[in-house]
C-alpha cells in the first residue's frame, strides 16, 4: 500500500512538471532543459519555509510556485534575443548552475546531504502527516493544477502560443505582443513546476539535490516527446505508462539492486529512440484546438464583408 | 480623395551597413484606395513596408498615421492603431488549421487572458463563438473554398496559403493593409481574384491597401495610386496613367543598361495581355 500511494504521488508530481514542460516545449516551442532544477527550487523554497519558519507546506508550495515563476520570467528576459539552439544550451546551463548551487550552498541547502524532516502540513486541524493523508492532499492539489493546465490547453491562450511557435513575426503582425506572451508561458510553466517541487518535498519529507539532476530533466523531456508535443493528454499517458514500467523494473525478481538504476535509464533511452524513429510526433500527436465538430458547415456561411463594418470589440482592452 | 485617414512616411532613411536601402523616402498612402508600391528588386519596397509596419526601425524620419507619430511604436501595437502587414514568404501558421489562422488575428481576445479564462469563462466562450463565426465568413468571402476550415494550413497549396495570409489580416480590422508580394508565384486567375478582393476592401470599406510587387502590370491593373521606387528613392507617385508615362519610370523599367535584374521577363511571364 505504501509503495502504491508513494508511486502514485510521484506520478502526480511528475505529471504536473511534464504538463508544464509540454506548454513550453510542445505548445509554445521553447525547448527548455531545466525543469528538474526549477522543481528543485520549488522544493527547497517550500521545505526551508516549512522547516525554519513553520510555514504550512501548502503555503510553501505556493511560495515556491511564485518564486519559480519569477525565475522563468527573469530567464526569458535574459534569453530574449537568443535563437532556438542558444536558448536550449542556456536552459541546460541554468539547470547545471542551479544544481551546483544546491550542492555547494551548504549553509542553506545542506549540500549533498540534503534537508531532512520536512514537516507535512496541517489544515484546519486536519493533519496530513500520514502517508495516506498526504496522498489525498497531493492528489487533490495535483488534480486542481492538472485540470487547470488541461483547460488552458484548449484556450485561445494556447492557440496564441502555437502561433508563437509557428511564426513570431507573423504573430506580431496580427497585433500580439509576443514578448509578453513568452513571459506568460514561462511564468505559468515555472509556477506549476515549482508547485510540484513543493509537493515532492512533502512526499519525501526531505530535499536532496539528487532528485533534481539533469537526468531528471531529460526524463521530463522524454515524457513530453513520447506522449506527443503539444498534446497534454499524451503526456498524461506517457507519464502513467512509463512510470509504471520504471517502477516495475525494481520488482523484477532476482535483479541485483545495483542493476535497477542503469536498467531504468536504458529503458528511457530505448523509449526515446523508439519514439523518434517510429512516431516522431509522439503517441498522441497534437490536435487542432478548434475542432471540426464545433463548426457550422462552410456551405451555410454567407459571404460578405460584414466583419469589416461590424462594431469592433473595444480596442483598448475590456 | 476619399477619406481623411492617411498614412505617411516622412524622410525615411534606412541602411544596412554601407548599403542605403531607403534614402530620404517620403510617401503618402491614402485610405479608400489600393496603392501599388513597385520597383525592381532591391529598390527598397519591402524595407519601406517594414518601416511603416514597425518591423524595422528607420535611422531617421517619421511614420505618421492620421497625423500621429507612430515611429517608435512596436509592430504589434501598430496593428491596434491601424496598420497590419503580410510577409513576402507567406508566414502562415502551418500547424494551425485554416480557421485557427484567421481566428488568431482577432484583437483583444478574452481567451488570451489567463485571469479571464478562469474567472469569466462564459464571456470568453461567447466571444470565441462570435469570432469563429466571423472567421468562417472571412474564409468564405476570400474564397478558400476547396479546403476544409479544419485542414492544417501547412497542407494548403502555395496560392491558397497566400489567400489565407490575406484572409488572416482582415480580422485585425486595421485601417491599412500592407501586402508584400501577394500575387507573386500565383496563376493569373488567382491574382485577378485577389486584386478584385483588395479593391473591394479599399473602395467599399474605406481601407488603405498597399500592394508591393515588382510585377508592374499587376499593380497598374488594380492600383488607383502608384508609387515607383528605385535604388531606395521614390521615382514617381501618382495615378497609374501618370506613372506609366513618367520618363524616369520608363527608363528604369525598360533600360537594359540598368544594373538591376531586368523585370521585363517577369512582366511578360505573368502579364500576358499587354503589348
Amino acid at each position: 500500500m505504501y509503495f502504491v500511494t508513494t508511486t502514485i504521488m510521484l506520478m502526480e508530481i511528475y505529471l504536473i512538471v511534464s504538463l508544464a514542460l509540454n506548454f513550453l516545449l510542445g505548445v509554445a516551442g521553447r525547448f527548455s532543459a531545466y525543469e528538474a532544477a526549477i522543481m528543485g527550487v520549488g522544493a527547497y523554497t517550500a521545505a526551508l519555509l516549512a522547516q525554519n519558519l513553520g510555514v504550512n507546506l501548502v503555503i510553501g508550495c505556493i511560495a515556491g510556485a511564485l518564486f519559480c515563476a519569477a525565475i522563468g520570467v527573469v530567464f526569458q528576459i535574459m534569453t530574449r534575443y537568443m535563437d532556438f539552439f542558444t536558448f536550449k544550451i542556456t536552459s541546460f546551463a541554468l539547470q547545471m548552475t542551479l544544481w551546483q548551487t544546491f550542492m555547494t550552498w551548504r549553509a542553506v541547502t545542506k549540500g549533498s546531504n540534503g534537508i531532512y524532516g520536512v514537516p507535512r502540513p496541517e489544515i484546519l486541524g486536519m493533519s496530513f502527516s500520514s502517508t495516506l493523508g498526504y496522498f489525498w492532499l497531493t492528489t487533490a492539489l495535483s488534480a486542481v493544477v492538472i485540470a487547470g493546465l488541461l483547460y488552458l490547453e484548449r484556450s485561445q491562450f494556447a492557440l496564441a502560443l502555437r502561433g508563437l511557435r509557428d511564426g513570431e513575426d507573423a504573430l506580431e503582425s496580427l497585433g500580439k505582443n509576443t514578448f509578453a506572451l513568452k513571459l506568460k508561458v514561462f511564468a505559468l510553466s515555472g509556477a506549476a513546476t515549482g508547485f510540484a517541487g513543493g509537493l515532492l518535498a512533502g512526499l519525501l519529507q526531505s530535499v536532496n539535490p539528487a532528485s533534481f539532476y539533469v537526468y531528471v530533466s531529460i526524463i521530463f523531456i522524454i515524457f513530453v516527446v513520447a506522449g506527443g508535443r503539444g498534446n497534454l493528454l499524451g503526456t498524461v499517458l506517457a507519464v502513467v505508462v512509463l512510470t509504471v514500467v520504471q517502477e516495475s523494473i525494481k520488482m523484477i525478481p532476482g535483479l541485483p539492486v545495483t542493476w535497477t538504476g542503469p536498467l531504468q535509464q536504458m529503458f528511457y533511452g530505448v523509449v526515446l529512440v523508439a519514439v523518434i524513429v517510429l512516431r516522431p510526433s509522439g503517441i498522441l500527436p497534437e490536435r487542432p484546438i478548434i475542432r471540426k465538430a464545433s463548426l457550422r458547415p462552410i456551405a451555410s456561411v454567407a459571404p460578405g464583408f460584414a466583419f469589416l463594418t461590424a462594431p469592433q470589440m473595444k480596442r483598448d482592452g475590456a | 480623395m476619399s477619406g481623411s485617414v492617411i498614412l505617411q512616411a516622412r524622410n525615411i532613411v534606412r541602411s544596412y551597413g554601407d548599403l542605403v536601402a531607403l534614402d530620404d523616402v517620403s510617401v503618402d498612402i491614402p485610405a479608400g484606395k489600393v496603392t501599388g508600391l513597385i520597383g525592381p528588386n532591391g529598390a527598397g519596397k519591402s524595407t519601406l513596408l517594414s518601416v511603416i509596419s514597425g518591423f524595422e526601425r528607420p535611422l531617421s524620419g517619421q511614420v505618421l498615421l492620421r497625423g500621429v507619430d507612430v515611429t517608435h511604436e512596436p509592430g504589434y501595437r501598430r496593428v491596434g492603431l491601424g496598420i497590419t502587414r503580410t510577409f513576402q514568404d507567406v508566414e502562415i501558421f502551418p500547424t494551425l488549421t485554416v480557421l485557427e489562422n484567421v481566428l488568431l488575428a482577432f484583437q483583444d481576445q478574452r481567451g488570451e487572458k489567463l485571469w479571464r479564462l478562469f474567472l469569466t469563462p462564459r464571456q470568453v466562450r461567447r466571444q470565441r463563438e462570435h469570432f469563429i463565426g466571423q472567421s468562417l465568413e472571412i474564409l468564405k468571402t476570400v474564397g478558400i473554398i476547396d479546403s476544409r476550415p479544419d485542414e492544417l494550413a501547412g497542407n494548403l497549396s502555395y496560392g491558397q496559403q497566400k489567400l489565407l495570409a490575406l484572409a488572416r489580416m482582415l480580422p485585425t480590422n486595421a485601417d491599412f493593409f500592407l501586402l508584400d508580394e501577394p500575387g507573386s508565384g500565383l496563376p493569373r486567375p488567382m491574382v485577378a481574384h485577389m486584386g478584385r478582393l483588395l479593391r473591394q476592401i479599399a473602395e467599399e470599406h474605406g481601407k488603405g491597401v498597399v500592394l508591393v510587387d515588382h510585377n508592374m502590370e499587376l499593380v497598374l491593373e488594380f492600383a488607383q495610386h502608384v508609387i515607383v521606387m528605385h535604388h531606395g528613392t521614390v521615382l514617381a507617385q501618382g495615378a497609374p496613367d501618370y506613372v506609366r508615362k513618367h520618363p524616369d519610370v520608363i527608363r528604369v523599367y525598360l533600360s537594359r543598361l540598368d544594373d538591376e535584374p531586368a523585370p521585363a521577363p517577369r512582366m511578360a511571364a505573368s502579364g500576358g495581355s499587354h503589348a
